[in-house]
């Protein structure tokens, strides 16, 4: 009986036995790696160090966008009791002007770790360090600083509060500004307390890269304010803006209006936001004239001084009408584009095949999304030559039947202007470590010879005829010769063109011989003039104006251009010893422009008596106030209706005209000019 | 070899040796644990203390005449009793259990004498002039003497020595050659109970198949109601008891059935031992490299979760070790109880065998999470100065009980 029951005390005695090894087997080496892996993990844990995101240059090296280091405030729910709660609510309400029950009602709702106060300057924090609280953490947190406010906003774009780039460089740049987060392993004890640091787990953070934009921060400021001033005379919808070095490729300025602040970018719309200058595609309208000339230049198809019948202003092409905003019987081909006759462009297109002409569009970039550096771009859109229909090529030859992005047109002009050659627009500098040395800088890039150097040359020197005696007018500089080439175009609302909504946008480039600045000005939708000889091109002249002022090295050698009205004067002052002015290589230009315009007259006979200008457009009084040499200024649109010196009265050179204009009645359903 | 063959048959070294073996990693343990930690780290020079002032304690238990113990039994019995009702009354708290008299600097635990002394006693009454233990009155009388400390020790509330104390009694009744009935009649309502914890199917499958046993022993009308009627109400009493346990029981029980629920809370410590033990792998990091005991993730660790500083630091290799000088013992102890001379001795090496058991099976169950934690120290590895002067007494008697094996009276 005993050793029986011995037996069974023994054999389960060797069971229990047996079991606790098998237990212990399985956990000490059977699931070793996975209780060590625990452990590490309650013993280790890794304090991460956040990274400081990288700086934001424009080409000079000011600062446009840098990271501020800033402390938030947490506290530890789960170690509160009534008295820290009331130790600490006291101290924060102390330094941070709140009431005491704010900070009670955080913690008492909250649950695990809740933030207090977040992204707290270093002052306001080293005053509350003072105050040693359990359960009371700070944690450094950064928060991004844009040191000009909305300056170049479109182009820096802006973080999300985890520092993570949403829109602009600071999007496509991400990974590169935000560096790497470092680390500290930290062997803790089971109430979390640091036993010591292991060196060989631990990294520190590297810093983000910083990028060096093409941005000149001077020529953005400019080209901010003068697009906003424009806005305000002209009411538009919105407005871009971009200068370019038509040479390299190199964006010196980027702006839209309206603009936004990158660092309280929650505060507005995603209409301010909209980089339109790369994302909205629209039709050109007249600024693709010089395109379209250039194209048929380079193919000798065209001669400038040839005469072509502008058929008063009014052509038919399979019943469909095209005309012009100034009706004229003939035109030079210089004139067709320096009085953007439509009928004549039409009339020219004809010329080149379609495939010619389309190989051209898109060797000039267009219908290609031009690789700038910034999210989002639009690629626009070009109809296949097998998609042409008997308007495409006409409607092409004067900006319809295209979309393109604002850096597109200006990105073609480049080529148009630098002798030919499309380059890479870039917007982004060089990169440098943290420290400033060098890691990878963008090197201006050719992507393809589109005209030839002489044909560059030659819509050059057309253009810059517009400026002196076309459309452009109003671009005019008093000491650097500009050429460009002004846009009207209707805006497609609802899918009709609307008679009320314009593109008005003036393409500039200077000094003329040797470009070194283009501008492209847009405004959308301007309710003061729809022209953009009228409302761009005001817009360009400021900004190119300012900018020489400012940068005294972009126009080293001024000279005075003495235009016509000047030498006129002279004339008229001592006509014998008049000398033989030619001031530019332009001047013998305008000349011979004079005498091709035959239903134009500026010079009323008597040269130095005021003209007439009721109920004459706007342009054209502009134009012989200033070929009289007479200060104007305007007030509204449309025609002539009052002039403040009498028609007839002798003129003082330099005096002031002012003149009313009411818009005219009748719109033309396609006028473009 | 001589002296040494001399020695051995008077004093048992595969007892002794084990022993002082197990109390060797026991000082290192508690040393590895207390040596960087702020307020118990003048631990292990008390356990040293403890640990010599109890050898000398074994050497007098060794050297008592054998007799003297069953003249020991009733007035130790009596004095445990007595300062059990005492702790209840001006005991000083520790952990929830009012299980400690404070005198001095020093801690006494009265229910580590009345290990002892339930031991002695109930050996003592077993053997008592050819008792039979299948009299329902002499097992009533057994169980009684068995189960008053237990009831004491709950109220204090100490679960894990109440169920040594229960093992203990179960034991020695099983030991002192109870019919199948009788056995039936004692552990029926424990397997009761145990199925209540369960759920109410088994709780009704458990009395059924009571039911089925009572008709299989065909006893009368009068005892099988009477065993049927302590078996419904011990599953409902259990219930009971459950329900009027301090919080602190309740929730020890609850994160015994799922530790993970809660890692910071009741289950925590459960967690952490079979962390630290499963972390030391198969050769352990080393004496004073447990990162899991240096960092103090266990606490209180040099007492019940002694077992995870070996583990952790001596790996599988030193846990295996443990176990086995307790295998030793243990064999050893079954092996005395064969061969000793007369029952009280056989009952005395059973009740100490199956003490040491059963601390060892719960406390070792508990470090790798296969038994709740209920708090037992490990014989002869946990600090305590109570628990190892009661254990080396222990086995000083055995080794008494050795000494005397083949001495006749």
């Amino acid at each position: 009986m005993i050793s029986s029951r011995a037996l069974i005390l023994a054999a389960s005695l060797l069971l229990i036995f047996v079991a606790l090894v098998a237990k212990l087997f399985s956990i000490q080496v059977a699931k070793h790696e996975y209780y060590s892996l625990v452990a590490e993990r309650q013993q280790n844990k890794p304090l991460t160090v956040k990274a400081e995101r990288g700086l934001i240059k424009d080409a000079n090296g000011e600062v446009l966008s840098f990271t501020s280091d800033n402390i938030s405030f947490f506290a530890d729910t789960r170690m509160m009791n009534s008295k820290r709660i009331d130790s600490i609510s006291s101290a924060l309400s102390r330094v941070f002007n709140k009431p005491k029950e704010y900070y009670k009602k955080i913690i008492d709702d909250g649950v695990g770790n809740v933030c207090l106060e977040k992204k707290v300057s270093m002052e306001k924090a080293l005053e509350l360090k003072k105050n040693v609280i359990e359960g009371l953490y700070q944690q450094e947190d950064f928060s991004r600083i844009y040191p000009y406010g909305s300056l170049a906003s479109h182009v820096l774009g802006f973080v999300n509060r985890d520092m993570i780039g949403v829109e602009g460089i600071e999007k496509n740049y991400q990974e590169k500004l935000a560096g790497s987060d470092g680390y500290f392993n930290f062997e803790r004890d089971v109430l979390g307390r640091i036993v010591s640091v292991d060196e060989n787990l631990s990294r520190a953070a590297v810093p983000g890269n910083q990028i060096i934009l093409t941005i000149n921060k001077t020529y953005q400021k400019i080209l901010e304010e003068e697009l906003a001033n424009g806005m305000q005379k002209f009411g538009g919808e919105s407005a871009v803006g971009i200068i370019m070095n038509p040479n390299t490729g190199e964006i010196y300025s980027l702006a839209n209006s309206p603009d936004f602040d990158p660092a309280n970018y929650e505060y507005s719309t995603a209409e301010s936001r909209r980089d339109r200058a790369i994302t909205d595609t629209y039709e050109p309208g007249s600024t693709m004239k010089s395109i379209t000339l250039s194209i048929l230049l380079d193919q000798n198809l065209v001669n400038e001084d040839e005469v072509i019948d502008v058929e008063n202003g009014k052509y038919f092409i399979k019943n469909t009408p095209i005309l012009d905003s100034h009706p004229n019987n003939q035109l030079t081909v210089r004139g067709v584009l320096e009085q953007s006759s439509n009928v004549g462009m039409a009339k020219l297109s004809a010329r080149v095949a379609d495939d010619v002409l389309y190989k051209y569009l898109r060797d000039f970039g267009f219908s290609n999304s031009t690789q700038i550096e910034l999210p989002s771009e639009a690629a626009g859109s070009l109809k296949k030559p097998s998609a042409f229909s008997g308007l495409t090529k006409p409607f092409l030859s004067f900006g319809y039947e295209i979309a393109l992005t604002p850096l597109q047109l200006i990105t073609a002009y480049c080529a148009l202007i630098n002798g030919g050659t499309l380059v890479q627009p870039y917007i982004v500098k060089k990169i440098t470590d943290n420290t400033g040395k060098n890691l990878e800088e963008t090197q201006p890039r050719k992507i393809r010879t589109v005209i030839s150097k002489s044909t560059s040359d030659r819509i050059k020197n057309l253009m810059v005829g517009v400026v002196e005696n076309g459309t452009g007018t109003a671009a005019r500089l008093q000491n650097v010769l500009v050429g460009g080439k002004t846009g009207t175009a209707q805006r497609l609302v609802n899918n009709s063109y609307s008679s009320s909504q314009h593109n008005s946008s003036f393409i500039g480039f200077f000094p003329a011989d040797n470009p070194k600045i283009v501008c492209l000005i847009l405004i959308n939708s301007p309710k003061v003039g729809e022209y953009g000889g009228l409302v761009a091109a005001p817009v360009f002249r400021d900004v190119a104006k300012r900018m020489i002022e400012t940068d005294l090295s972009l126009v080293p050698n001024k000279k005075n251009i003495e235009r016509k009205q000047n030498l006129i004067d002279r004339l008229v002052a001592d006509i014998k010893t008049a000398p033989k002015i030619k001031t530019t290589s332009f001047a013998d230009v305008a000349d011979k422009h004079v005498s091709n315009i035959s239903t134009r007259k500026f010079f009323n006979g008597n040269n130095s008596s005021m003209p007439n200008l009721i109920n004459q457009s706007v342009r054209d009084a502009i134009a012989q106030l200033n070929e009289l040499g007479l200060k104007c200024k305007i007030s509204g649109t449309g025609k002539v209706v009052w002039q403040s010196l009498e028609p007839g009265s002798s003129i003082i050179p330099g005096s002031e005209c002012i003149i009313k204009c009411e818009p005219s009645i009748k719109k033309n359903p396609a006028s473009v000019n | 070899m001589n002296i040494n063959y001399k020695l051995q048959d008077r004093f048992d070294l595969s007892i002794f040796l084990p022993v002082i073996g197990l109390i060797i990693f026991g000082l290192l343990a508690i040393y590895s644990s207390t040596v960087n930690h702020p307020t118990a780290s003048g631990n292990f020079q008390k356990q040293v203390v403890f640990v010599i002032m109890s050898l000398f304690v074994f050497f007098v238990t060794f050297s008592l005449p054998l007799q003297s113990f069953k003249k020991f039994a009733i007035a130790l019995y009596g004095v445990s009793i007595f300062f059990l009702i005492a702790v209840l009354l001006i005991g000083k708290t520790v952990y929830g259990a009012k299980s400690w008299f404070g005198i001095g600097g020093f801690g006494f635990q009265p229910s580590e004498l009345a290990k002892l002394g339930t031991i002695l006693m109930l050996s003592y009454w077993l053997t008592y002039k050819n008792r039979d233990i299948n009299n329902l009155k002499d097992i009533g009388v057994a169980l009684l003497i068995g189960t008053f400390p237990v009831v004491l020790i709950m109220l204090e509330p100490d679960m894990g020595t109440s169920i040594v104390f229960l093992i203990i009694t179960i034991s020695l009744i099983f030991w002192s050659g109870i019919s199948l009935f009788g056995l039936f009649v004692v552990l029926s309502p424990g397997i009761v109970t145990l199925a209540s914890i369960l759920g109410t199917y088994a709780f009704i499958v458990a009395l059924l198949l009571v039911v089925a046993a009572l008709f299989f022993f065909k006893k009368d009308l009068f005892n099988s109601i009477t065993v049927f009627i302590i078996n419904l109400s011990a599953g409902f009493f259990f219930d009971y008891i459950y329900r009027v346990l301090k919080p602190h029981q309740q929730k020890r029980i609850a994160s015994f059935l799922d530790p993970s629920a809660d890692p910071l809370g009741a289950g925590y410590n459960a967690l952490q031992a079979k962390v630290a033990i499963g972390s030391g792998g198969f050769w352990g990091k080393g004496f004073l490299h447990g990162n899991q005991t240096q960092l103090r993730f266990i606490p209180e660790q040099w007492t019940d979760f002694i077992y995870c500083v070996i583990g952790e630091e001596f790996g599988f290799i030193g846990s295996i070790i443990v176990i086995s000088l307790f295998l030793i013992i243990f064999l050893r102890l079954f092996k005395l109880s064969a061969t000793a001379k007369d029952r009280f001795s056989v009952l005395v090496t059973v009740g100490v065998l199956t003490l040491l058991f059963s601390h060892f099976a719960l406390n070792i169950g508990m470090n790798v999470g296969v038994t709740p934690v209920i708090g037992l120290p490990l014989p002869f590895l946990s600090y305590g100065g109570s628990t190892q002067f009661i254990n080396m007494v222990m086995i000083g008697i055995v080794l008494n009980i050795y000494r005397n094996r083949k001495l006749h009276t």
